[in-house]
């Protein structure tokens, strides 16, 4: 009897501590599968979160008096592009506060139409007497040297004060994933 | 007594566990999704805003936006071609042709409550519109994905 009872009691024991482990294992692998995804979920809102942030760049770069249109003191919805090549200059000049205001992006101006040649336009071609009819885009700032990245882009209307003509572009942030 | 305290442990444990699959469940399916209806409504609003500033043609001056041609079209010829209202098409759909990859796009303008011009071809839901309404003409763009 005394037997009996031992063997049942160990038994007993034995298949306690089973399904503890085996309830153990499932909770761990419940926990190890949440993290994943949790981490994958910071991963994403990260990325969102740096795309947000580039949207509001192209949102407020069409309005940033470096590039802003304006006529007899009235500014208007368009980027002016003998700003935007001096812009380039004073990038260069003051880099410290632009880094500080861009971060590690690219911003480009793309001329869509009308365009007939395409190529990126230096003081060369500004200089000619084609221009802008030489080059479609324009590198403002460029802080950003790698192969994998996000670009977003918005619609613009570009005004070149030499000819006094609009035309039709799109202004790009390079930014990393 | 043994026997019955086991068991109780055991629907415990289940039970438990249950309340943390439900807790992920619930909590992966509330995960906000990306609201990208903001940017796009503004993009599609840049581009008609450069649209109508844009000047098409070099011969005539000064130089006339698309807006003032607009404006003044009355079929007359216009720049080379025989025809205002199908010099303002080309125009319309060049830019569309350059600015669109994957979406179409339907471009309206309204003058005098007539439908002046129309031009393009929504395939799919209407995505993002917009309208520019100016005392000489109302322009309306439609994109489409």
């Amino acid at each position: 009897m005394i037997v009996k009872r031992s063997s049942k009691a160990q038994l007993g024991t034995i298949e306690m501590i089973m399904v503890l482990v085996i309830v153990i294992v499932i909770v761990v692998i419940g926990i190890v599968f949440y993290y994943n995804f949790f981490l994958k979920g910071i991963e994403s809102k990260k990325s969102e979160l740096n795309l947000q942030e580039a949207n509001v760049l192209l949102a407020s770069l069409s309005s940033i008096p470096e590039l802003q249109c304006s006529f007899r003191s009235v500014t208007r919805e368009c980027i002016d592009m003998g700003k935007a090549i001096a812009f380039k200059e004073v990038l260069v000049n003051n880099k410290a506060y632009y880094i500080d205001m861009f971060g590690s992006k690219n911003i480009k101006i793309e001329l869509l139409y009308p365009s007939k040649q395409e190529g990126e336009c230096n003081d060369n071609k500004y200089n000619s007497n084609e221009y802008p009819d030489n080059c479609s885009l324009w590198t403002l700032y460029n802080n950003l040297n790698i192969q994998e990245k996000a670009i977003t882009s918005t619609p613009v209307s570009l005004y070149f004060p030499i000819t006094k003509e609009f035309r039709v572009g799109r202004l790009i942030v390079e930014l990393k994933i | 007594m043994k026997k019955a305290q086991a068991d109780i442990i055991g629907l415990v444990v289940i039970v438990i566990l249950f309340i943390i699959i439900a807790v992920v469940f619930l909590r992966l399916s509330t995960l906000p999704k990306s609201d990208s209806v903001v940017k796009e409504n503004i993009k599609v609003s840049n581009l008609l805003n450069a649209m109508l500033k844009l000047t098409p043609c070099n011969n005539i001056k000064p130089l006339e936006s698309l807006a003032d041609i607009i404006d003044r079209c009355n079929n007359q010829p216009y720049c080379g071609s025989s025809n205002c209202r199908d010099y303002i098409k080309t125009q319309i759909e060049n830019i569309a042709m350059k600015s669109f990859d994957r979406e179409t796009y339907k471009f309206t303008i309204t003058k005098n409550g007539i439908i002046f011009l129309n031009t393009g071809n929504c395939l799919g839901n209407t995505k993002f519109v917009d309208n520019t309404i100016t005392p000489r003409f109302t322009a309306k763009l439609e994109v489409c994905s």
